[in-house]
């Protein structure tokens, strides 16, 4: 027990010294790709992201508009990939932190280094970069020089300050009714260089607009800045505003009237007469479709609003998006209003809602009759006026690329062995002679090869899903009087027909659905004869049977839904028989209702032979967005599951057939009833997030199990009470290593005739590429007071692995247990070490 | 035809020849992309009900809880369970362990699933609409990628750029 202690001890020690030096060669780069040698002048830009299908830049550049925005095709494992960038910087570490900016709306953005060509390339056409560009190299044959093309209006130059992200405050000059296009005095000289720009905002339906001048670092630098303006705006005053404003604020600025100095007189020159100034235009890189929509103090949770709900576009969940787009619309106008009335006709057009969508569509154009998106909203609603199939969004590309027909094996083979030994000391006390007798057993009690073999063979093609599946166990025994056991637990082929839409699974596979309650082997299949309408079949023969009796079944089920975008059902009805008779005749139901944030799960199944519900089940989830969750479950069934072969538990004769000689079959039933408990399980959990690092969590369970009325052969079972049972667990990354996950759960268990105590400690660490170490410490105490006994246990373990190359793991791992059991006469004690060694193949 | 009905006897020919012993939990890993989303669905072979997960959505470690609502007589193996999902240009190589809880209390306390991701990544976690599986999405993000106009430049080097 001291060694065990003191070994975990000097564990944890060993673990604290190693992790920084571990961590620091882990090569964790923060997600950066690319290089260039040494002495090379580096450029670095920030991929936003990435996508096999063509992606669109045009809200990148609405986000960045000051920045250039850019597409950049490339290939990578044979496949064409789009890269989305913003650039560019001259350091790495200037480069982060704008990604880190970016994160919360670019949660894959990362860092890369790219080539002088790229930035050459790209900063070509963005102006004004070019001053940034490296001197091209003389070309001895020049090509015609083409005219140069016309520079583009550009934001008025700013204080460098003002991109700083601590630089928040700003001096709202004026705020009024009606639109402020312009300055109503020159600026003075000392703040030429900050940004005049403007802002909209909505207060009781009524548009409101802002004169603002920034951005400033300090207090005193504003309120400077503020007095000096208070003869022009005697309202004005300093406000505190977002990093989302500052980016923005480069498509509503102004150009301040310049200051003439009243005291210096400037000699007039002769000048050229000036070219006819063309009419303004946006800059290429400025939006095409809300440019004109000025940013607004909305645009935080607008922009949130508009991730949410495209994520749920992407998934799918076409009600959630309707929601989210739907508050996003009621917020004042923003610069994601436009996108999201397109984005809210197109949901509620894959929703089926096409009147709605219709509705929608009109309304954008009548808000925004030019542009792209008025030209792509037009062919949707002409796509709905044709009554064609819904095409994909023109924006999100929701397109299901064309699947090439391609074939693979994926799997893994592992062996491990495993080794246990124990040692139990048994001392007996005797009162009346107050005398001691103690007895010990030593022995090898696990010696054994596992042999896993997961195997899948799989064919796709544009039309066809085929699937072999083979998941095999071989345990092979050394120790006397064991056997070895080859195990097969999957085995089947598995045909999916897209294009009829239906699929069939032969051999053996897990059930759990459609009413069939184990493993089995047999045949499966269903077919879609409309999108919401599924009808299943299913027939074949339990495995995992120790009765001597023959079993068979079989069963329909129709799926439907999904109904209201959430819910879904499924019914069923199955018959299984064991020799010949009636062993469970059930029909049951399955509800659903999914939801990103919310999601429910029903199960009925009620047996029409015995006349008595055999499964009810309800569990459901709730995920909120302040990193608060929740799960609840109900589940009431018959221990074990309601058959006739219950009968048979106890029974030397396992056969029905046999027992139908001497018993009726209602005789059978009542057996059954009579071995068989109902065991009601309630469960709640609440989950909290503490920080990115912390998580804490509560779970309070429920347990009982009744009584057993029994049989002859089949003692009855005493009504087991409640067990409560109420866990707090803490989980944390970072102890050890920035790449670790540590568990810290206590439990109190609170039974009919005893009470306990768990308290353990998980810790899960990844060292470098390959290394991995898990520590596993638990403690628990319990007493019984039925029998005034004590137990205490305590079990550490360890489990190295080690990962080499990409595709051979090598595990480890060590423990012990000790536990220590002390009634009033009697105290054992047990120590039981075991090890086991293994590798595992990934193919 | 013939030769895949053949090799479906045999192998349930092989399956005849069982017996009885302890049943993994985890069924199929799938994964699919989508334009958007990578998924990668974690299949099991009875209802299991999400508890919760961490870290939240960022990491290279994920782990995630649940505990087994259909548990009736299946001799579920107390042992962990490893699949593994080859990386892919949007998928990081990634290796799931199911753990059973360390009291070995099935019915009592949750299991977790330990999802070790080859390189940090951004992800969501929710429990399938099947209540059998429970899913998880990463933002579509190639392994590895390189500007079209890069090809005649020098091979890029591992090294971290100058700070």
């Amino acid at each position: 027990m001291r060694a065990v202690a003191v070994f975990s001890f000097l564990f944890f020690l060993t673990n604290l010294w190693l992790a920084p030096a571990f961590a620091a060669g882990s090569g964790d780069k923060n997600n950066i790709e690319g290089a260039s040698g040494a002495g090379v002048k580096q450029y670095f830009a920030v991929t936003l992201r990435s996508s096999f299908t063509p992606i669109s830049d045009k809200q990148a550049k609405r986000d960045f508009p000051d920045r250039p925005v850019y597409l950049l095709q490339s290939r990578a494992f044979g496949k064409d990939v789009y890269n989305l960038r913003v650039g560019f910087f001259e350091t790495f570490a200037a480069a982060s932190g704008f990604r880190d900016g970016t994160l919360a709306k670019y949660p894959s953005a990362r860092v890369t280094e790219i080539t002088g060509n790229e930035f050459t390339v790209i900063a070509r056409t963005f102006p004004t970069l070019k001053a940034l560009m490296p001197a091209a190299p003389v070309k001895k044959a020049e090509a015609p020089k083409a005219p140069a093309p016309p520079a583009p209006v550009v934001a008025p130059a700013v204080a460098a300050s003002a991109f700083s992200p601590k630089a928040l405050y700003a001096v709202q000059l004026e705020e009024s009714g009606k639109a402020v296009t312009t300055a109503r005095t020159p600026l003075p000289p000392s703040l030429m260089n900050y940004r005049l720009y403007t802002t909209q905002t909505r207060e009781k339906n009524l548009m409101r607009y802002q004169l603002k001048l920034g951005f400033f670092e300090k207090e005193e630098d504003v309120y400077a800045a503020r007095n000096q303006l208070k003869t022009a705006y005697p309202d004005a005053k300093v406000i505190r505003i977002t990093r989302n404003e500052q980016n923005d604020s480069v498509r509503t600025a102004l150009v301040a009237p310049a200051v003439v100095p009243p005291t210096v007189a400037i000699a007039p020159k002769p000048v050229p007469a000036p070219a006819p100034t063309p009419a303004p235009v946006a800059p290429a890189i400025l939006p095409g479709v809300t440019a004109t929509v000025p940013a607004s103090s909305y645009d935080r949770e607008a922009q949130a609003l508009m991730e949410k709900s495209r994520a749920a576009l992407a998934r799918g969940d076409n009600a959630s998006a309707i929601t989210l787009l739907d508050k996003l619309l009621r917020l004042p106008p923003n610069r994601y209003s436009q996108d999201a009335q397109e984005f809210i006709g197109l949901a509620r057009e894959r929703a089926g809602e096409t009147l709605a969508a219709r509705k929608e569509y009109e309304l954008y154009l009548s808000l925004y009759p030019t542009g792209d998106g008025a030209d792509r909203v037009r062919q949707r609603i002409a796509v709905l006026e044709a009554k064609a199939a819904p095409a994909p969004a023109p924006v999100l590309k929701a397109v299901r690329p064309r699947v090439q027909a391609q074939s693979s094996i994926v799997g893994s083979l592992s062996q491990y062995y495993y080794h246990g030994a124990s040692k139990v000391e048994t001392t007996n006390q005797n009162p009346a002679t107050n005398t001691a007798s103690q007895n010990t057993l030593s022995q090898t009690d696990q010696s054994a090869l596992l042999t896993n073999l997961n195997f899948m063979y799989r064919y796709r093609s544009e039309d066809y899903d085929n699937r072999l599946v083979i998941r095999d166990t071989y345990t092979k025994n050394f120790l006397q009087n064991q056997e070895d056991v080859n195990r097969p637990t999957a085995v089947y082929y598995e045909l999916k027909d897209r294009k009829l839409d239906y699929s069939a699974r032969v051999g053996r596979q897990p059930g759990g659905t459609g009413g069939v309650l184990g493993r089995f082997d047999g045949l499966q299949a269903g077919y879609n004869f409309t999108p919401k309408w599924r009808l299943n079949a299913v027939g074949g023969v339990p495995v995992d049977i120790t009765y001597n009796s023959s079993l068979r079944f079989y069963g329909a089920s129709v799926d439907i839904g999904p109904y209201a975008e959430h819910w879904g059902a499924s019914l069923y009805t199955i018959q299984q028989k064991v020799d010949g008779v009636v062993d469970r005749n059930a029909v049951g139901s399955e509800l659903r209702y999914f939801d990103p944030r919310f999601t429910l799960y029903g199960l009925f199944d009620y047996d029409t032979e015995f006349q008595t519900s055999n499964i009810t089940l309800i569990q459901g989830n709730w995920t909120g967005s302040s990193g608060t969750s929740a799960h609840v479950l109900f589940d009431r069934r018959k221990t074990p599951a309601l058959e006739l072969v219950n009968a048979l538990a106890g029974e030397f004769d396992t056969s029905i057939e046999s027992q139908l000689q001497t018993k009726s079959y209602d005789q059978l039933k009542q057996q059954a009833l009579n071995n068989t408990a109902t065991t009601d399980l309630k469960g709640a959990g609440v989950t909290q997030a503490l920080s990115t690092h912390w998580q804490a969590g509560l779970d309070v369970q429920s347990a009982h199990t009744s009584a057993t009325v029994g049989s002859v052969n089949q003692p009855a079972q005493p009504d087991a009470g409640n067990t409560y049972t109420y866990t707090g667990n803490i989980i944390g990354t970072g102890l050890f290593n920035p790449r670790d996950v540590t568990v810290v759960s206590v439990s109190h268990i609170d039974a009919k005739t005893y009470a306990g105590n768990l308290y353990s400690l998980t810790n899960r660490v990844l060292w470098g590429a390959a290394w991995s170490l898990d520590t596993t410490l638990t403690w628990y105490a319990q007493h019984d007071t039925s029998t005034d006994t004590n137990l205490k246990r305590f079990a550490p373990s360890l489990k190295p692995s080690y990962k080499w190359k990409d595709n051979m793991t090598f595990e480890m791992e060590l423990g012990a247990e000790h536990t220590e059991t002390t009634g009033p006469t009697t105290q054992d004690k047990s120590r039981r070490r075991y090890w086991s060694l293994g590798y595992r193949w990934d193919f | 035809m013939k030769k895949m009905l053949i090799g479906i006897s045999l192998l349930l020919g092989l399956a005849a020849g069982s017996v009885h012993a302890q049943d993994p939990l985890l069924d199929d890993v799938d994964t699919s992309v989508e334009p958007e989303w990578a998924k990668i669905r974690i299949s099991f072979v009875l209802p299991v009900n999400y508890v919760r997960h961490f870290p939240k959505e960022h990491g290279q470690l994920l782990q995630i809880f649940f505990t087994i609502t259909g548990l009736d007589t299946q001799n579920i193996s107390l042992l962990e369970d490893v699949r593994h999902v080859s990386a892919t240009p949007v998928l990081p190589a990634t290796t799931i362990t199911y753990d059973p809880p360390v009291s070995l209390n099935l019915q009592r306390d949750p299991s977790s699933l330990s999802v070790r991701f080859d390189r940090d990544v951004n992800y969501q976690v929710r429990p399938g609409d099947d209540h059998r599986s429970i899913v998880i999405y990463l933002p579509v993000v190639p392994a590895q990628s390189t500007p079209a106009d890069a090809s005649k430049d020098k091979p890029a080097k591992k090294d971290e750029p100058a700070k």
